[in-house]
């Protein structure tokens, strides 16, 4: 309310000989945004219409043979596959682990200052030290998880989590959940304490339950928080290349080679620049109709509000 | 009847605490083992049975990381390169999202989402075409080669948090100013800039994270070992056949530790100004 009364007295106290300098103050950031961002993607869809090899190499216009040539084969297909999986197990491990801790700590530690600035802690740790610290707890010959496990005659032989064709991929997953989740706490946790306790405590009157209340009250009220950030979360898991990377370089086989993975093995290990940016270009479109799905399903927070039968929180959706 | 409604209410309390010592296992466990791995002996770590408590602690996986390997290089090099990154994201940033707060002008909106756009772009489609002009360029093996690509992904995401942030300040003062004639960039940097100072240290903090960890365009622009940062030069310690894991795992506490104490100073401003971000 107050920032739209501002705005109003802002267009009165900053007229038109001000466009200028208020553009000029822009400027440098756009064209910065256009060089290194806006540049490239053209850039890339010129070269996907090319044969270029190595950066020195004249590239020859090939037309589209490179996007049939990646559409015949399973390369491209393969990865698709790992990435849909990788970002909709991420997704789901992630909001069901930051829904139960957030509810969790809600009570106990509702203003503690202490687990908020712990639960973000593992996301500022760079990635290369929880790459190095998963490949060492992991290994499989001197690893510590093997170790305790066997230390409780739980397994005879330390299991190779991530050198295994049917482990590797969950274990990734998890590893990358670890370090996400209390991101989606701190998230959840924020937007838990914007529900008005009166709401609880009238519920707790009436005689609810507490999973009642989670879906009659917590629930409404976080949906659209958790929207934005299942968005936002989506893509950028979508987009993570340095922990698989690091941690198994697509392996083993190609049982972790997402499509980042695909595209930069493509053009920096095989050399061959053309068709790495076709499946550039082919992530791109991918990843564009994950976010559209989630832009146009507005209609899913009325498909959560249908499917919880819920019509007093409608203003908070 | 009374009874029974506290034991229930105690059993209750006891499954969260524990629930909440299962997850501080889980969060901490990893750190605190590779806490513990970077203080231990080498030879005890590869012996199939090491110690899981803090016992026979040596610095010698340090004295090795600084004195045996090009460690203190990287760390030189990422910080070159994270100051420099930071110092142009922050300026640019405050800039643009003074600008954008504080005037009107045609397509506004649209740059507005252009910027939280940014944030999300997939850096892999950027890379090739990235890595064909710096080649051109001869900017290959050149910190600014990573800084240029870092400012691009840092300082939108920086305006956009700033923006919102800035709508907090109130336009009383600056239109005082104004009256009295002071010149635009003087409100800016005079009466507005110290105003900001909490939402410019969290973009600042968020600069500074990115770009200490960066490592796909780090890894593909630099090749010199003497020129490489900190995660594409601590990669090369796996690429070894006989890992050196006490040394191994110094290097990534030694590469942690700078922005975890960075971090606990700052991390709540941090918080509150990201978490208020988002759920606006």
């Amino acid at each position: 309310m107050t920032d739209i009364k501002l705005n109003k007295r802002n267009q009165k106290a900053f007229r038109f000989p001000d466009e200028l300098f208020g553009a000029a103050l822009l400027l440098p950031l756009l064209v910065w945004i256009l060089a290194i961002m806006g540049y490239p993607l053209i850039a890339t869809v010129w070269l996907s219409l090319t044969n270029q090899t190595v950066p020195a190499s004249p590239a020859v216009f090939i037309g589209i043979e490179n996007y049939k040539r990646i559409l015949s084969e399973p390369d491209f297909l393969n990865a698709l596959k790992n990435s849909i999986n990788w970002t909709i197990g991420n997704t789901i491990v992630q909001v069901l682990l930051g829904y139960t801790v957030a509810l969790l700590l809600n009570y106990p530690l509702r203003r503690s200052r202490f687990a908020q600035t712990m639960s973000i802690m593992p996301w500022v740790i760079p990635t290369i030290t929880m790459a190095l610290t998963w490949r060492w707890m992991l290994d499989a010959t001197n690893g510590v998880l093997g170790y305790i496990l066997r230390s409780l005659h739980l397994v005879q032989q330390a299991p190779n989590l991530l050198g295994s064709l049917g482990t590797s991929m969950p274990t990734l997953i998890v590893l990358n959940s670890w370090r996400w989740f209390p991101f989606l706490v701190v998230i959840i946790l924020a937007a838990l304490q914007n529900i008005p306790q009166e709401e609880y405590d009238a519920a707790t009157l009436d005689g609810a339950s507490f999973i009642r209340q989670f879906f009659d009250i917590s629930f409404p009220y976080l949906t659209p928080t958790l929207l934005v950030i299942g968005l936002l979360g989506t893509l950028l898991a979508f987009n993570v290349f340095d922990l698989i990377y690091l941690i198994t370089r697509g392996g083993p086989v190609t049982s972790t080679t997402t499509l980042p993975i695909l595209v930069y093995k493509t053009a920096f290990e095989a050399n061959r620049m053309g068709i790495a940016s076709a499946y550039a270009v082919l992530t791109f479109i991918v990843m564009a109709l994950f976010a559209a799905i989630y832009i146009y399903g507005g209609g899913i927070t009325r498909w959560f509000k249908y499917l919880f039968g819920r019509e007093a929180s409608q203003e908070h959706l | 009847m009374d009874q029974k409604s506290n034991f229930k209410r105690l059993f209750g309390i006891l499954v969260i605490v524990i629930l909440i010592m299962v997850l501080s296992v889980i969060v901490l466990g990893p750190i605190y083992w590779i806490l513990l791995s970077s203080f231990k002996h080498a030879r005890e770590l590869v012996s199939g049975h090491p110690g899981l408590g803090p016992t026979n602690l040596t610095l010698e996986n340090f004295i090795y990381l600084f004195q045996r390997t090009l460690f203190a290089t990287y760390l030189k090099n990422s910080t070159f390169v994270t100051l420099m990154t930071t110092l142009i994201s922050v300026l640019l940033a405050l800039h643009g999202a003074y600008s954008l707060r504080r005037f009107n002008f045609r397509g506004k909106t649209l740059i507005e989402r252009l910027l939280l756009l940014t944030y999300m772009f997939p850096p892999i489609v950027l890379i090739i075409p990235l890595f064909k002009v710096l080649h051109t360029f001869s900017l290959i093996n050149n910190p600014w080669s990573l800084i240029i690509v870092y400012v691009a992904f840092c300082a939108p995401f920086s305006a956009w948090l700033l923006e919102s942030f800035f709508h907090s300040i109130p336009l009383e003062v600056e239109e005082a100013a104004l009256m009295d004639g002071a010149g635009r960039l003087r409100i800016l940097y005079e009466i507005f800039l110290p105003l900001t100072s909490p939402g410019l240290l969290s973009v600042a903090l968020f600069s500074i994270i990115f770009s200490w960890s960066e490592y796909m365009f780090a890894v593909t622009f630099l090749m010199n070992e003497d020129k490489m940062t900190l995660p594409v030069g601590l990669s090369h310690f796996l690429s070894i056949y006989d890992i050196n894991w006490g040394s191994v795992s110094a290097g990534a506490i030694a590469t942690a530790l700078p922005i975890a104490i960075l971090f606990g100073f700052l991390g709540r401003i941090f918080i509150k100004n990201v978490t208020q971000g988002t759920i606006k």
